[in-house]
């Protein structure tokens, strides 16, 4: 991960920690970081799960996660 | 980072040596240990010691210790390489969530001045043997001296530098810092 070179003179608020929460909360549900290489030119990790969400949210969740729910499954 | 061991205690602990080439480094010291002489919570890593001092050269040294996460990063885990077979089920990342979550929490509404993390990500949670999370990495953080967001002038005029991806994009200005 890169350490960004670009500063701010904006106020310093909890504000920002909530978008980190927010990206990372979605980062541990699908699996892909926002700086994964698929995501350029304005798409991003929102837009990805954006677009899946509500009805298609089974192709955007981490596969590992299916994984564990198909075998689970399987079991009962 | 150095994992070394506390020959006293048999403890293991975790050091991080502070490159004082780098630009801040000083600053960034006086963060973290500003910000963890305050804080106490089960999501936070917690910090044994640290050092000011000069090495065997005469140079300046700064380190600090913490206790030793066994379980390693929550970026390890998310992203693996093919050859490691382990993987976090719905119920840990879920538990993990919340303990990020808490942690939040104290650091904005619990302590006696609100703590802004600023670069919180996957590579600054660290997990225990017990796969609990603490948020680590307090080098950017920043003690905000009024709770309604306004911040004083000291800290408003320091460029907060977070990682790309994880930060606000307001927070990108167009100014660079070169």
């Amino acid at each position: 991960m890169h350490i960004s070179e670009y500063g701010m003179d904006s106020q310093l608020s909890t504000e920002g920690d909530m978008y980190s929460f927010g990206i990372l909360l979605l980062e541990m549900l699908t699996g892909i970081g926002p700086t994964d290489e698929m995501f350029k030119d304005g798409y991003n990790l929102h837009n990805y799960v954006k677009t899946a969400f509500p009805n298609n949210i089974l192709e955007i969740v981490d596969a590992t996660l299916l994984l564990e729910e198909q075998q689970r499954l399987r079991v009962i | 980072m150095y994992k070394g061991r506390l020959n006293s205690e048999e403890r293991v602990v975790a050091v991080k040596v502070l490159n004082l080439q780098k630009k801040g480094a000083h600053k960034s010291f006086i963060a973290e240990c500003n910000v963890f002489r305050n804080i106490r919570h089960r999501n936070l890593v917690k910090i044994i010691t640290c050092c000011s001092s000069v090495d065997h050269k005469g140079n300046d040294f700064k380190a600090i210790v913490f206790e030793y996460m066994t379980n390693g990063s929550l970026e390890e885990w998310l992203h693996q390489n093919a050859e490691q077979q382990r993987t976090l089920k719905f119920e840990k990342r879920f538990e993990i969530v919340i303990g990020i979550a808490s942690a939040l929490q104290y650091l904005h509404n619990e302590c006696e001045k609100p703590i802004v993390h600023c670069d919180l990500k996957p590579s600054n949670v660290l997990l225990d043997d017990d796969m609990v999370a603490h948020v680590s990495d307090f080098c950017l953080a920043r003690l905000v001296s009024t709770i309604d967001g306004e911040s004083n002038n000291q800290t408003s005029s320091m460029g907060i530098k977070g990682t790309k991806g994880y930060t606000p994009p307001g927070m990108y200005s167009l100014k660079l810092l070169l």
